[in-house]
C-alpha cells in the first residue's frame, strides 16, 4: 500500500501544478449598427475554418470577435483576405472558402454570399477593388472577376497574368499584380492594367518577379512588392509610371509590407536579422526616417492602414500567426497610442466615423 | 477461455523475456518469475508494457494500427480520418516522430516523413502489440529501437512457428461505406522449415455523412474523394536446423490508392487530389547461440514510393505531380550473454542507410548514413534488478544537389531500477535520454526545408507500480498506475514566416510534459459457461508550451492534447458467444497552443459493440461470425479539427480458421 501512496503523491503533485489561469475571451457585445469604430478581418489560418470579422468599438474600446456570426448566425469560413466598402454594402473576400460575404454596410446584416467557382473549382479570391459600380475581384485562377453591385452576380471574368493577387485602383485603372506564385520557381513577372470601363485589360508590364502588393502615392505612381524567392528576404520595391507604363525606379530594401501614409509610404524592411518600420518620401525617393514606428512592438508586423480622419496608423501584429492578433494603434508621426487584440492574423480593416 | 475473453491488458512480459524465437540466458529469479505469469495467466500487471493479443485486435476490429492503439493509456492519436487515411500517435506527450515501430524484429523505417502511417498497418495478421515503457533485452529489438523514445512491438501470425503442419486463416469482412476486405493468411511446415503468405485486398468508396456545427447550426455532408483501395502480399520462411539457429526470410509488397479529401472547409467541398502509394520490404535476420553467447544478424531493405496529383491546382501546368522514391538499407547485430546468472549484458549495432530521390518536386537528393549503437548491463538480485545502458549514435548526410546537414553525433544514457516487493506488486522507474534526427522532408523540402535544423532531445522520467489485488481461480483484479515527467526540447516545427502561404521549419519549440494514467482489469467466471471482464485505463497528460515566455501561449496546454482520456471496455461471454462494448473518451482539445476558447473543439465518447460467436468445427476448424457497430450512439466528433470522422456504421466479419 506504500507503494500505492507514494503514486498518488506523485500524481497529486502533477495535478496541483497544472493548475493555471483561466483565460476569458472577448465578450463579443452584441453591436446593432456600426459607428466609431473598425471592422476587421482576421484571415485566421488555412483549412481550420476560423476566419473572422471583430468590431472595435472606440467608444468603449470593447471588441466583439464574433461579430460576422451574430449576424449571419453561421460562420466567415476559411481565409478570409480582404475588405471593402462601395456604397451601402461591405464585401469580404474569403480565399479558401472561395466566397464573397455582401454585408449591410450600417448593420453588418447579410445580404448575399457569392459563390466563386468556375465550373465546380474553387477559383481562390484574392483582394478587392470598387468602380463604377462594380467590383473587382483578383482571382488566383488568372482572372479578375466583376460584379455587379446591383445584381450581386458575377457579369464578366478578365483573363490576366497567373494567380493574380494585389489589385489597386489608381488613375481610373486597376493596376494588378501577376504573381505566379503557384508556378515558382516560374514565376510570372508582369503587372495587368485594366480599364475597369471596358472591363478590358489594356496593357501588361513587366515589374520584376513575383509581384505582390500595389499601392500608389499621392501623385498617382504605381509601387508593387516584388520577390525573387520564397523563402529568401531578396524582395523589391518597384515604381511604375502610369503614363508611360514603365518601370521608373527599383529599391533593393527588402520591403515586405507597404502603407501610404498621406504623401509618404510606410515601408516594413525586413531582413535576415533585423526589421524596421521606415517611412519613404516618394517625391524625392528617399527614406526620410529609418524608424518611423519602432518594430520591436511588433512579433509579427503584417500590415498597415492609415486612418486620415483621425490621422493615425492602425498596424497589424499577427503574433507568429498562432496566438490572437493586435491591432497597435500610432499617431501620425509614429508614436504609440495603445493595442487592442482581436483575432487570429488580422490584416484588413474597414474605418467607420 | 481466459485467453479468448481478453481485453486491453497489461504488459506479459517483463523487459528480459519475451519475443526471441531463441531464448536468451536470463538471470534465475526472472525464470522464476516467468512461471508466475503462466499460472495467473495474462493479466499479470508486472511490466512497464502494455500487451494487446489477436484476440482482442479480433473482437475490437479496428481498421488499422492507429484505431487500436487509441484504446492504451498515454496514447494520443491524431487521425484524419478515412480508411488508409493518416494516423500518427504521440506516446505520453513525445511527439509520434519518437516511435519506433518494430514488426518481427525489424524497425519500420521512413526517413522521408520520419513516421509510419499506421492507417496502412492492418491488424488481422498480427499477434501481439506491445507498447514499450521502459529498456528491452531481446535480441529482436534493434539498436534503433533500443535508443528511440518509445517502442511498439508487433508481432505477426507468420513469424511463430506452426502448431500443425497447415495453418490457414481466411478473413471476409463488409462494411458500410463501401468496404470490402478479403485476407487469407496460411502457413505450412514444422519447427525446423516452414514458410508462409498472405494476400489481402481491399477497397472503400469511403463516401461516408458527416454532421458539422457552423457557428449554432448543425450542417450536414457526404465525405468526398475518400475512396481507398490497397492490396498487400508477402511471404516468409523459417530454417532452424536445430535449437541455436535460425534463419529468417520475409517479403512483402503493398500498393496503395487513395483520394484525399482534405479538411472539411466551409462553402467549398471541392476536393479531387490524389495519393498513390507503394511499399517493398525485404528482410532477413539470422539468430544463433553459442555458449553463453547469443547473437543476432539482420539486413532490411525497405522501398517506398509515393506519388500526389492535384489535378485542379492554379499553376501554369494546370495540375500539381509530386512523385517520391524513398529507400533504406538497415542492417544490424546485437549480442546478448549472462555472467554468473545475475549479470545480463546487451549490446547492439545498426547502421541504416536511406535515401530519397524526385524527379519533379525534390531540388535535393538527400542521403543519410545513420549509426545506432548501446551497451546494455542489467543485474538482477532476488527481489529488485537495475539496468544500464549507454546509447552512442552518429548521422552523416549528403545532398548531391545543394546543402545538407552537418553531422549530428550523440550519446544517450538510460537507467531502470524495479523492485518486487512481493509476487504481486513491484515498482519499476527509468530515465531516458533520446533523440529524432529531423526527416528529409523537414531539412530538404523545397523552400521551406531548413538544413540546420537540430535534433529534437527528449528526456523521460516515469515511475510504474502494478499490483495483482485479487487472483483466485475464478477471479482476477489487478491494476498498474504510473506518473512521468518529460521535457521535449528543440521541437521542430512548421510555421508561417512572411504570410499563412510561405512557411518554414525550425527548431522552436520546447514542451514540458507532465502526466499520470492508471489501468485496471478485471475478469470474473462467475457461472458455469459465464464470465465476464471489466478494463479501463485513464490518462491525465499536461504537455505545456514553454518555448517563450514572452508567449500568450507560455506555459499553456500543447495543442491536440486532450487532458482526460477514458477507456472502459466490457466483455460478457457465455460458451462461444461473446458481447463487447468499448467505450473511448477524449475531453476538449485546442487547436492551436494558445488556450483560449475560440481554439477549443469539443471532447467527445464514441462506443463501438461487438457481438461474435465461434463456432468449432472440429478439433483445428472454427469459423468466427462477427457484427461490429461503430460509434452506436451516432457522435459527430473528430481528432483533428474539421476532419470528421464517421457516425454509425457497421462491419461484418468471417473467420475461418484453421489452426
Amino acid at each position: 500500500m506504500r507503494l500505492f501512496k507514494l503514486i498518488c503523491v506523485c500524481t497529486g503533485i502533477i495535478l496541483v501544478s497544472c493548475k493555471k489561469d483561466k483565460i476569458e475571451d472577448l465578450p463579443n457585445t452584441p453591436v446593432d449598427f456600426f459607428q466609431n469604430g473598425v471592422l476587421v478581418v482576421n484571415e485566421g489560418l488555412f483549412q481550420q475554418n476560423n476566419s473572422s470579422l471583430s468590431w472595435v468599438d472606440f467608444t468603449t474600446d470593447e471588441v466583439n470577435g464574433e461579430i460576422f456570426e451574430q449576424k449571419a448566425n453561421r460562420q466567415l469560413g476559411d481565409t478570409g483576405n480582404d475588405i471593402g466598402r462601395y456604397g451601402s454594402k461591405i464585401y469580404v473576400v474569403v480565399n479558401v472558402s472561395s466566397t464573397i460575404e455582401v454585408l449591410d454596410a450600417t448593420s453588418g446584416n447579410p445580404v448575399k454570399q457569392i459563390n466563386m467557382l468556375s465550373n465546380g473549382v474553387p477559383k481562390q479570391p484574392r483582394f478587392a477593388e470598387f468602380i463604377d459600380g462594380k467590383v473587382f475581384v483578383s482571382c488566383f485562377d488568372g482572372y479578375v472577376d466583376v460584379i455587379d453591385t446591383t445584381s450581386l452576380e458575377v457579369i464578366q471574368r478578365i483573363p490576366v497574368g497567373a494567380n493574380p493577387d494585389g489589385i489597386h485602383l489608381a488613375n481610373n485603372r486597376l493596376y494588378v499584380a501577376n504573381s505566379g506564385g503557384l508556378s515558382y520557381p516560374d514565376v510570372d513577372s508582369t503587372l495587368s492594367v485594366i480599364d475597369p470601363f471596358s472591363m478590358t485589360e489594356v496593357s501588361r508590364i513587366v515589374v520584376g518577379k513575383n509581384p505582390q502588393r500595389v499601392i500608389s502615392d499621392a501623385n498617382g505612381n504605381i509601387y508593387v512588392i516584388t520577390q525573387t524567392g520564397l523563402n529568401t528576404l531578396n524582395s523589391q520595391l518597384v515604381k511604375v509610371n502610369p503614363q508611360t507604363l514603365e518601370v521608373d525606379a527599383v529599391y533593393n530594401w527588402m520591403v515586405n509590407r507597404m502603407e501610404r501614409i498621406g504623401t509618404n509610404l510606410l515601408l516594413y524592411i525586413s531582413s535576415s536579422g533585423s526589421s524596421s518600420i521606415q517611412l519613404f518620401d516618394p517625391q524625392s525617393g528617399t527614406i526620410v526616417n529609418p524608424d518611423f514606428i519602432d518594430a520591436s512592438l511588433f512579433t509579427t508586423f503584417y500590415g498597415a492602414q492609415y486612418d486620415a480622419a483621425r490621422n493615425q496608423i492602425y498596424c497589424f501584429d499577427a503574433m507568429s500567426y498562432v496566438n490572437s492578433g493586435y491591432i497597435r494603434i500610432f499617431s501620425s508621426n509614429g508614436t504609440h497610442i495603445k493595442n487592442i487584440q482581436v483575432g487570429l492574423n488580422p490584416s484588413k480593416l474597414l474605418i467607420y466615423e | 477461455m481466459f485467453r479468448f475473453l481478453s481485453t486491453v491488458a497489461f504488459g506479459l512480459f517483463s523487459s528480459l523475456y519475451g519475443f526471441s524465437q531463441l531464448e536468451e540466458p536470463m538471470p534465475k529469479e526472472l525464470k522464476e518469475m516467468e512461471v508466475t505469469v503462466a499460472r495467473i495467466n495474462r493479466y499479470y500487471v508486472d511490466s512497464l508494457h502494455v500487451y494487446i493479443s489477436s484476440q482482442d485486435i479480433e473482437a475490437l476490429q479496428p481498421d488499422d494500427l492507429g484505431e487500436l492503439l487509441k484504446k492504451l493509456p498515454g496514447v494520443n492519436v491524431k487521425s484524419y480520418g478515412g480508411l488508409g487515411g493518416l494516423k500518427t500517435v504521440s506516446i505520453r506527450g513525445l511527439g509520434g516522430q519518437h516511435t519506433n515501430f518494430v514488426m518481427d524484429g525489424f524497425s519500420q523505417t521512413q526517413t522521408q516523413t520520419g513516421q509510419v502511417n499506421l492507417g496502412q498497418i492492418q491488424l488481422d495478421n498480427i499477434e501481439s502489440v506491445v507498447v514499450q515503457r521502459g529498456g528491452a533485452s531481446e535480441l529482436t529489438i534493434p539498436a534503433s529501437a533500443q535508443l528511440s523514445g518509445n517502442t511498439i512491438v508487433l508481432e505477426s501470425f507468420q513469424a511463430k512457428t506452426p502448431g500443425i503442419p497447415l495453418q490457414q486463416k481466411l478473413y471476409t469482412k463488409f462494411g458500410s461505406f463501401g468496404q470490402v476486405d478479403h485476407h487469407y493468411i496460411g502457413k505450412t511446415g514444422g519447427k525446423k522449415v516452414f514458410g508462409g503468405v498472405f494476400l489481402k485486398y481491399r477497397q472503400a468508396h469511403g463516401r461516408y455523412p458527416f454532421r458539422f456545427m457552423n457557428y449554432q447550426t448543425e450542417i450536414s455532408g457526404i465525405r468526398n474523394n475518400n475512396d481507398y483501395t490497397d492490396i498487400n502480399g508477402g511471404g516468409n520462411l523459417r530454417y532452424q536446423p536445430n535449437k541455436d539457429h535460425q534463419f529468417n526470410f520475409y517479403f512483402q509488397h503493398m500498393e496503395a490508392q487513395q483520394g484525399v479529401p482534405g479538411a472539411v472547409v466551409l462553402y467549398n467541398d471541392f476536393a479531387e487530389q490524389r495519393l498513390n502509394t507503394t511499399n517493398t520490404q525485404v528482410k532477413a535476420d539470422y539468430k544463433g547461440k553459442v555458449r553463453f553467447m547469443s547473437y543476432r544478424f539482420h539486413y532490411a531493405m525497405m522501398a517506398d514510393s509515393l506519388f500526389y496529383l492535384d489535378p485542379a491546382y492554379l499553376n501554369n501546368a494546370g495540375e500539381l505531380r509530386a512523385s517520391y522514391r524513398n529507400k533504406t538499407h538497415d542492417f544490424g547485430v546485437s549480442l546478448g550473454t549472462t555472467i554468473r546468472e545475475r549479470l545480463h549484458l546487451n549490446m547492439g549495432v545498426q547502421e541504416v542507410y536511406s535515401k530519397l530521390r524526385s524527379v519533379e518536386s525534390l531540388t535535393a537528393s538527400p542521403e543519410r548514413f545513420h549509426l545506432y549503437s548501446f551497451a546494455k548491463a542489467t543485474y538482477s538480485a532476488s527481489r529488485w534488478s537495475a539496468v544500464a545502458q549507454l546509447g552512442f549514435q552518429h548521422v552523416k548526410e549528403l545532398n548531391k544537389n545543394g546543402e545538407y546537414a552537418p553531422n549530428r553525433t550523440r550519446m544517450n544514457p538510460y537507467a531502470e531500477y524495479r523492485y518486487h516487493f512481493s509476487e504481486k506488486i513491484a515498482l519499476i522507474g527509468y530515465y531516458r535520454n533520446s533523440f529524432r534526427m529531423p526527416n528529409f522532408n523537414e531539412l530538404y523540402y523545397n523552400n521551406i526545408g531548413n538544413t540546420d535544423l537540430k535534433p529534437e532531445d527528449a528526456h523521460q522520467i516515469a515511475l510504474t507500480s502494478s499490483w495483482t489485488i485479487i487472483d483466485y481461480n475464478k477471479i482476477y483484479f489487478g491494476i498498474q498506475a504510473g506518473a512521468y515527467y518529460h521535457q521535449v526540447k528543440n521541437m521542430i516545427l512548421t510555421i508561417p514566416t512572411k504570410n499563412l502561404f510561405v512557411w518554414s521549419i525550425q527548431n522552436v519549440g520546447r514542451n514540458e510534459v507532465k502526466g499520470a494514467d492508471i489501468i485496471g482489469s478485471f475478469s470474473w467466471n462467475f457461472a458455469k459457461n459465464w464470465s465476464t471482464q471489466l478494463t479501463a485505463n485513464y490518462t491525465y497528460q499536461q504537455s505545456l508550451d514553454v518555448s517563450d515566455k514572452n508567449s500568450p501561449s507560455y506555459k499553456h496546454q500543447v495543442a491536440y492534447n486532450p487532458l482526460h482520456v477514458v477507456n472502459a471496455d466490457i466483455t460478457l461471454n457465455y460458451k462461444r458467444l461473446g458481447v463487447r462494448l468499448s467505450s473511448f473518451h477524449s475531453s476538449e482539445r485546442y487547436v492551436l497552443n494558445q488556450n483560449i476558447p475560440s481554439n477549443l473543439i469539443d471532447g467527445f465518447t464514441t462506443c463501438d459493440l461487438s457481438v461474435f460467436n465461434k463456432f468449432q468445427l472440429d478439433s483445428n476448424n472454427s469459423i468466427r461470425l462477427q457484427i461490429t457497430i461503430k460509434n452506436i450512439t451516432d457522435e459527430s466528433y473528430a481528432f483533428v479539427k474539421n476532419y470528421i470522422m464517421p457516425g454509425r456504421h457497421y462491419l461484418f466479419t468471417f473467420i475461418y480458421a484453421f489452426i
